[in-house]
């Protein structure tokens, strides 16, 4: 379980996150357009970055957790070039690190359609982004941590390794945060919690599958499901038969689209 | 221990930066040295036997040349400390590689890759040396030698790190010309070959290491420089390190070095991946 009272980021004077109160406990979404904060979030979660407010993972305070490996890991690319070495090496090495058996990383990386010579032959920097994504994220799985944060696990990934991906996630016994800006996963994903993520502020959590029927509407409905400020103006989630759902707009992106007018 | 000492070691040792600056661009002024700038028949006096002279030359050579490989490759461990800011914040917390591991293994493959260089330089020297004059030069007292290398690359550690986490903490557009202080250091330090500092050879990062190595290679007083000036003037120097003043300066340096290193730490910012592929 990892919970969040009031967290603020900022880099050089510009409020990246904004308060953001949050627990998440078992399988959880984060979604939110580019820019929105996602990524930072998880950042602040694994350390990365300096941070205002309090963060407990585990129920331990995030700063004093020290080399205390099972209880969290990520899919951000720049928490595994710990030495220069091959993929395949570093693999080696984060196994070691987070007493993992290397096979079954491997296995994940199969099943994701990365093969151990392309590890072998490249450093992790130089695989192609969608490759990188799939690495990263492959190790973070196969650490069998007790939360796995994954920032966009999907994205640069091919249809077929996203459904292998997906199931993989369905499966996992730990706690996962999932951060995107794609929608239909509200569906695929549709019993986990969803916290939606707009200018540094989040909002909610309501459960995948109800946002994934809800419909769009510009200011401050009657009863919705959640309400929430973007672009300077206030939208509403509402659980009604008529207008577009939610996964109709694909990214979350559409909604400033929307609010200049598109 | 975890892997990660082995796989550091192994990366200081096949970083291909450091082995063309550290390594091969020294291996050619090495051999500059040997076959170039050491005469056929040196003009010997006061009882110096040619075995004498070859002693120091080759102390001289790889005293100045080494601390300078070593300089060169700590440079590279200043852009590696950036570009696994990340990753170290990370592992530290989240896997078995905690802070006090970390900074163990971290130092003491740092010490190895980086004294590594350095004795690869002294170990050319001698071959070399013995490949053209049939003389072997073996230091007279190698574990001193070892010591004063390590000592050396321990500071080189802490100022890579130190310029690293300036850098981290001022902005990375400094990094390029932060980046280049060891090597500036290494190079200050070389200049000491030709112009004496005097008692000022404490003041300096690694002032004194170069004499210390040859003093104990050769069994001669450490000069406090301008070993080329004249080398009639070996034997008595006009300025000496008092050793202890020389050893002690260099644990100095290594404490100011790592206090200031910590006094950067709170405020150093963890690099983004993109920077991470800009900088390999």
């Amino acid at each position: 379980m990892i919970e969040l009272e009031n967290v603020e980021v900022s880099f050089k004077h510009a409020n990246v996150l904004k308060g953001v109160t949050a627990v998440f406990d078992g399988k959880c979404l984060v979604l939110g357009p580019n820019g929105s904060g996602k990524t930072t979030l998880l950042k602040a979660i694994s350390g990365l970055v300096p941070y205002r407010g309090r963060i407990r993972v585990e129920n331990l305070p995030l700063e004093r957790i020290q080399g205390l490996s099972g209880i969290l890991a990520v899919n951000l690319p720049e928490a595994y070039i710990l030495v220069s070495l091959s993929a395949l090496e570093n693999l080696r090495l984060f196994a070691d690190l987070m007493d993992v058996h290397l096979d079954r990383t491997l296995a994940i990386l199969d099943e994701l359609g990365v093969s151990r010579e392309l590890l072998a032959k490249r450093k992790p920097w130089e695989l192609s982004a969608g490759t990188r994504k799939a690495y990263t994220t492959a190790i973070a799985l196969a650490s069998g941590a007790r939360n796995v944060l994954l920032d966009e696990p999907f994205e640069q990934l091919d249809p077929a390794r996203k459904a292998r991906l997906a199931e993989l996630l369905r499966a996992y016994e730990g706690a996962v945060v999932l951060n995107t800006h794609e929608t239909w996963v509200l569906k695929a994903f549709d019993r986990w919690q969803c916290y939606l993520i707009f200018e540094g502020v989040a909002y909610g959590p309501v459960e995948a599958g109800k946002l994934a029927a809800a419909k769009l509407v510009k200011g401050e409905a009657s009863r919705p499901l959640l309400t929430f400020q973007a672009a300077g103006s206030t939208y509403s989630l509402v659980e009604v038969d008529e207008g577009s759902e939610l996964t109709s707009m694909v990214t979350l992106d559409r909604v400033y689209e929307l609010a200049i007018g598109g | 221990m975890t892997l990660y000492l082995k796989y550091k070691i192994k990366s200081f040792l096949t970083d291909k930066s450091s082995l063309t600056w550290g390594l091969a661009f020294m291996e050619f002024w090495v051999v500059m040295w040997v076959y170039v700038f050491t005469p056929e028949k040196p003009e010997l006096s006061w009882n110096y036997r040619l075995e004498d002279y070859l002693k120091v030359n080759s102390a001289i050579a790889y005293g100045y040349l080494g601390t300078l490989s070593m300089s060169s490759v700590a440079v590279g461990l200043a852009s590696h400390v950036i570009v696994t800011s990340a990753a170290v914040t990370y592992a530290t917390k989240f896997t078995k590689l905690s802070p006090k591991k970390y900074l163990l293994e971290d130092f003491v493959a740092s010490v190895v890759g980086i004294s590594a260089y350095a004795l690869a330089i002294i170990l050319s020297m001698v071959a070399l040396t013995f490949a053209r004059f049939k003389v072997i030069v073996v230091p007279d007292n190698p574990a001193a030698v070892l010591a004063e290398v390590i000592l050396g690359g321990a500071i080189l550690y802490w100022l890579g790190k130190l310029v690293a986490l300036a850098s981290l903490a001022l902005g990375r557009a400094r990094f390029q010309l932060l980046s280049m202080v060891p090597l500036f250091t290494g190079f200050v330090v070389y200049s000491s070959l030709w112009i004496d500092p005097g008692v000022y050879v404490y003041f300096i990062p690694l002032g004194p290491l170069p004499s210390l190595i040859i003093s104990s290679s050769t069994g001669l007083k450490p000069a406090t420089g301008g070993w080329l000036r004249d080398w009639r003037s070996w034997v008595n120097p006009s300025s000496v390190i008092d050793p202890a003043l020389g050893f002690a300066s260099l644990l100095v340096w290594v404490v100011l070095l790592v206090l200031a290193s910590l006094a950067l730490l709170k405020k150093a910012r963890s690099a983004p991946i993109e920077e991470v592929a800009l900088t390999q």
